[in-house]
């Protein structure tokens, strides 16, 4: 970060009467938390940074509306969040996920067709391990837009169901059973990696 | 695998893994959650499935407010860009549907 931060009431101040070094100051100080809210919807980067100079540019054009008691952060991260969202419906890529081959298998009676491989991890463990930290990042990325953005929504920006459903004009059941299947296939993908079957 | 109980009342595997989601989000009935526990006790797989279920997403969580790294090239052209826009009249805001949202 180039300049010192600036203190919530002179940023806003600052954006309201679109004072140019307040701007770079801005652009300083939350661009690289954003581009991570927003790398986790995209790994594209040249849809990333498009999103970015956009999430930007709408911060600056809704300052009027923020309310000033509340903190700042989780109103302009809401903001790249739905500009994710609507960016990336917009300019959708299919992917298609051959899904049988990641979901648990069941005999006729209801019970597992195979042995569990019992991995578990320290969740920190992601942070120190890089490799495992990118098996899972390009896990997420291999989803579909249809699962990976519940899963998103869910796991990573802690929204609750109901908001995702009504986000992305789902019903809560739909939106239950996509993150569930987002879920088992991340599940699969890490179990293999930790069995060494990637 | 014999030491399963394979009494009628008693969840299967299928059901249990499909039951998941709300178990490792704590949003279950407590009647289903005593049932699903019961099935629990009693499969070693479910355990570990459960397990790697959990951990994987609480992974994912981690991920959570990550800052990426964002080139200087790119925040000069972010500030020139701005600089600019800023410069012009705002647009008009749109006026919202009522449901502007659209299946995924």
């Amino acid at each position: 970060m180039k300049g010192k931060p600036l203190e919530q009431g002179d940023l806003i101040e600052g954006l309201k009467s679109r004072d140019t070094k307040v701007i770079d100051t801005f652009v300083d100080q939350f661009s690289r938390p954003l581009f991570g809210v927003i790398l986790n919807y995209t790994k594209n980067p040249s849809d990333a940074e498009e999103i970015l100079q956009d999430t930007l540019l709408r911060v600056i054009r809704k300052i009027d509306t923020f309310r000033q008691q509340s903190d700042i952060w989780p109103w302009m991260k809401r903001i790249a969040v739905n500009n994710s969202i609507m960016w990336l419906r917009k300019h959708r890529r299919y992917q298609e996920i051959q899904w049988d081959e990641w979901m648990p298998r069941f005999r006729e009676d209801g019970e597992l067709a195979y042995p569990i491989f019992g991995w578990s991890g320290d969740p920190e463990e992601v942070f120190l391990n890089r490799e495992l930290s990118a098996q899972l990042y390009e896990a997420i990325q291999s989803l579909p837009f249809q699962y990976r953005a519940p899963l998103v929504l869910r796991d990573i920006d802690g929204y609750p169901i109901r908001q995702i459903a009504s986000l992305l004009g789902l019903k809560e059941a739909t939106t239950k059973t996509r993150i569930h299947r987002a879920r088992l296939f991340l599940r699969e993908k890490l179990a293999r990696y930790h069995d060494g079957r990637t | 695998m014999n030491f399963r109980n394979r009494r009628t009342d008693l969840l299967t595997c299928k059901e249990c893994i499909h039951l998941l989601l709300d178990y490792a989000d704590g949003s279950m009935a407590p009647a289903v959650r005593r049932k699903l526990d019961e099935h629990l006790s009693a499969c070693p797989p479910c355990q570990h499935y459960l397990r790697s279920y959990t951990s994987c997403t609480e992974m994912v969580q981690q991920l959570r407010d990550q800052e990426a790294q964002v080139p200087a090239e790119l925040q000069d052209r972010l500030k020139s860009f701005l600089r600019e826009q800023v410069k012009l009249p705002w647009p008009e805001p749109r006026r919202r549907r009522a449901k502007w949202s659209k299946r995924v």
